[in-house]
């Protein structure tokens, strides 16, 4: 392992913890009474109401329930494992800050409409068959959301290293490998 | 990479998730049963208090079970304890446990190797790759899940109990932890492997 890849480990294993300390620290009724509604559950609700006008959904604190099924918003099955992971690769990976904050914006962006994804398709299956919830919940969707992100992931690389037009130099070329680009000029 | 590769690289991810998950989904308690041993021995060496026998019990949605015994009274609050010998249960659900691995398998088969010799490599960094992530997630999330009852019991006595190793572990890996531990995992036995063999 070359000491970029090893550079990239430890430094976005060691944010990650940061960042999972610093989300600890936030007490729970902050995040059900605040967070919970408003960033996730009302736009969840209104997606469901639009895709399906007659469930009437409501959104009470952390809860999104209508007459047919109830699903709570829970400390850590929020998608804030998911941001933490891509935001500690993208800082991790070490590109320059203005591509950094670019694909800390798109990044975010994707978790929070991959995670919205997951809570309207989460309310579905447990209205239209509950026993389907354990397994989707903790283990398709969790496992086919860190696909989706490293797929978004291997994209910012590519863009991130991608030489600028007429530049030359080293650049980053992914997590792991260096090479030189436009060093030749024939 | 060009993005014909890319869109190959992403398709190819897809089959693999897709083969693995349904390969876990199906056949995941005969996969964690191979691990049990394993699972024991991590679990004891991670909490020297309790004697651990742990099981898989099959049922609509299989479990993997934890009976702790204490070696010696574990102390809840300062009035109260868990007597020697007694033997108290967790559990976690097996696809729970899979969760990592399918990360970590899906990394490394997806991962384009340069050669079949490359390829093998990958192949046999993933036994010991196996081992790292299922010792750093099941066997100590079964053993939070019996401090989360300990912290529970001393909260509502009003005692606020130490936050032991174990529970401090648990909570980091079920937020995303065990998924970032496998991708990185994966990422490093990726990153090994183009070391030793070179294209």
């Amino acid at each position: 392992m070359d000491f970029q890849t090893l550079r990239f480990i430890v430094l976005s294993a060691a944010l990650y913890g940061a960042f999972h300390f610093g989300y600890h620290k936030v007490p729970d009724h902050v995040l059900s009474e605040k967070v919970y509604p408003n960033v996730i559950g009302h736009f969840a609700a209104a997606t469901i109401n639009t895709i399906t006008p007659d469930r009437n959904v409501r959104v009470s604190d952390h809860t999104i329930m209508t007459k047919r099924a109830k699903l709570h918003i829970v400390r850590g099955c929020d998608g804030s494992g998911v941001l933490f992971m891509l935001t500690a690769a993208i800082i991790g990976f070490g590109a320059g800050l203005r591509k950094t904050l670019i694909g800390l914006f798109f990044g975010i962006l994707t978790v929070y409409l991959i995670n919205q994804v997951r809570i309207v398709g989460l309310y579905y299956v447990i209205e239209y068959n509950r026993l389907w919830f354990p397994p989707v919940h903790t283990y398709y969707a969790p496992t086919l959301i860190i696909f989706l992100v490293a797929g978004f992931f291997l994209l910012w690389t590519r863009w991130a290293t991608a030489p600028e037009p007429g530049a030359s130099g080293e650049i980053v070329k992914d997590a792991g490998q260096t090479e030189t680009a436009n060093h030749e000029q024939r | 990479m060009n993005n014909d590769k890319t869109v190959q690289l992403a398709f190819k991810g897809l089959a693999v998730w897709l083969v693995l998950s349904l390969a876990g989904f199906f056949l995941g308690e005969r996969m964690v049963s191979a691990l049990i041993p394993f699972y024991e021995t991590v679990a004891e060496a991670a909490s020297t208090d309790y004697r651990v026998k742990i099981k898989v019990v099959e049922s609509h949605e299989s479990k993997i079970v934890l009976a702790a015994t204490a070696i010696k009274a574990q102390p809840i609050t300062p009035q109260r304890s868990l007597p020697a010998g007694s033997t108290i249960e967790s559990s976690i659900t097996v696809l729970h446990a899979l969760v990592p691995l399918v990360i970590l398998l899906t990394v490394i088969f997806t991962w384009p190797a340069s050669s079949i010799k490359q390829r093998g490599v990958l192949i046999l960094l993933a036994i010991p790759a196996i081992l790292f992530v299922s010792a750093a997630t099941a066997p100590i999330q079964l053993l939070g899940q019996l401090e989360i009852g300990f912290q529970n019991a001393a909260a509502k006595s009003g005692f606020d109990r130490e936050e032991p190793f174990v529970l401090t572990w648990m909570l980091l890996t079920e937020g995303g932890g065990r998924w970032f531990i496998a991708a990185l995992t994966g990422l490093a036995c990726c990153g090994i492997a183009n070391r030793w063999i070179k294209a």
